[in-house]
């Protein structure tokens, strides 16, 4: 599925963060956004799902633009991953389980043997399941994120610095899973080298622009 | 009538007792004398002025004023949960007004159309102090209900963008928020039927046994009342979060940050 963003500008308490951004992402491709500390990245990311709302230019996700209207159905395309996810209360089990239960997501069947595959993927030991999310470090959050990410089984992916609390094996393990995600447009956040590895294309919000 | 009706000296006799906690605050310095002061004046000149004005009410008799007056009771409460919420008149005030009439109405009308079997159900002498038990307890779960429902939301906005991110509703995205809420809300009132008899003798109870009536007879008109109380307060808080959430969450599903004060 395609993100265009045209001419996008974004604010914060007044000053624009960037303007005049444009890019496009084609379906399957996997994009760095790249850009200093507060230069909006993870703004970016909140504004393709619609919890920061543009100042000016617009967001075209699969054709459509995004508008108070469009959001609902289109949040259903996407998966998003925040840099330190706050999944709620209850067991790890409980917060996987959870976008199950909504109307959105009744077509997905739920499998625990799936999400334990992922776990073993990601260097997840199955007990951790059952423990509080409250007790997980940020590390284990992201990647219980994460495998909800790829449970609901979307054709976007949005990851905000998806391994920055991971330690270098999980980080290897995050980007082999990842790799195989072929089939979605990914946008990524990242500081880390190892992810700038597996990008088609990175966009520079400094610069407003992207290249190969 | 009371058996024992209180005269103007008895009335003045009571001020009388006053002057125990005024010597207890001079002795241990406690700065809230002149506080305490107005205070007793305020109530003294409010409830003479509701005194009043209720005479008149019974009086007359009519069931339109009746229902003028509890509905004046229930514009003042809108105005007063909101303020004590830290929440935003115009956005709320219709919704949590349309929420406080029903949670009053519905368990009043119910208490003395069918539990009196009174032919007027709205009645100056029934419709106006059930009206206002069942309004001051609706009052007190909306204050926590609605504080709650929000604070939660905006403290844990993470969590609530989250469910939205995973494909939540708005009424699923709120859910878990709208059971915290009504769970706070609720307690004070479900601890007070737990409690009650036991740690204190409830005011209505009082009231209908220094009018004269049999204990007997008190303790059926207090358990019709603590249920009508519990049917009100979890109707109001239950319509105040559903009918506000409506106008309080902008076209992505995010809170209006314009809503608190």
């Amino acid at each position: 599925m395609t993100i265009t963003v045209d001419n996008l500008m974004l604010r914060r308490d007044g000053a624009a963060l960037f303007s005049g951004l444009s890019f496009e992402a084609q379906a399957g491709q996997t994009v760095c956004i790249d850009g200093r500390s507060g230069s909006g990245k993870s703004t970016l990311l909140k504004a393709l799902v619609g919890f920061v709302t543009p100042d000016a230019g617009q967001i075209v996700i699969g054709g459509e633009e995004l508008t108070g209207k469009s959001v609902w159905h289109l949040r259903r395309k996407i998966a998003y991953v925040s840099q330190e996810p706050d999944l709620g209360q209850g067991s790890a089990l409980d917060c996987v389980r959870r976008p199950f239960g909504y109307h959105a997501n009744a077509h997905l069947t739920w499998d625990e043997q799936t999400v334990k595959d992922y776990c073993d993927l990601l260097h997840l030991p199955h007990k951790l399941l059952g423990r509080d999310m409250a007790e997980l470090s940020g590390g284990e959050k992201q990647r219980i994120a994460f495998i909800i990410a790829l449970l609901l089984d979307r054709p976007i992916l949005l990851l905000d610095e998806p391994i920055s609390a991971l330690d270098k094996h999980s980080k290897a393990a995050f980007k082999e899973l990842l790799a195989t995600e072929s089939s979605r447009t990914v946008l990524f956040v990242s500081h880390d080298d190892m992810l700038l590895e597996i990008a088609d294309i990175k966009v520079d919000l400094e610069t407003g622009g992207a290249h190969a | 009538m009371p058996d024992a009706p209180i005269q103007l000296w008895g009335l003045v006799a009571g001020y009388g007792l006053l002057i125990v906690p005024f010597a207890v605050l001079l002795w241990a310095k406690v700065p809230v004398m002149g506080r305490a002061a107005i205070a007793v004046v305020r109530m003294t000149l409010q409830l003479l002025f509701v005194g009043l004005y209720l005479q008149v009410v019974f009086d007359i008799d009519r069931p339109w004023l009746s229902g003028l007056w509890v509905l004046v009771m229930i514009v003042v409460a809108d105005f007063s949960i909101l303020r004590n919420s830290g929440l935003r008149f115009r956005p709320l005030a219709f919704p949590l007004f349309v929420s406080l009439l029903a949670g009053t109405l519905v368990p009043m009308f119910y208490f003395v159309g069918i539990i009196l079997w009174q032919p007027n159900v709205l009645a100056a002498r029934f419709a106006i102090p059930i009206g206002g038990m069942i309004l001051g307890n609706c009052l007190r779960a909306d204050v926590i209900g609605l504080r709650k429902f929000f604070q939660s939301i905006r403290t844990g906005e993470k969590a609530y963008q989250q469910r939205l991110a995973d494909g939540a509703t708005l009424a699923e995205a709120t859910k878990p928020y709208l059971t915290e809420a009504l769970h706070e809300a609720l307690a004070p009132s479900i601890a007070s039927m737990a409690t009650i008899g036991l740690v204190s003798l409830p005011g209505m109870m009082t009231g209908v046994i220094l009018g004269g009536a049999d204990p007997s007879v008190a303790v059926m008109y207090q358990i019709a009342i603590m249920i009508a109380i519990f049917t009100g307060a979890t109707l109001t808080i239950a319509l105040a979060i559903v009918l506000c959430r409506k106008t309080s969450f902008n076209a992505y599903g995010l809170l209006k940050p314009g809503i608190f004060t």
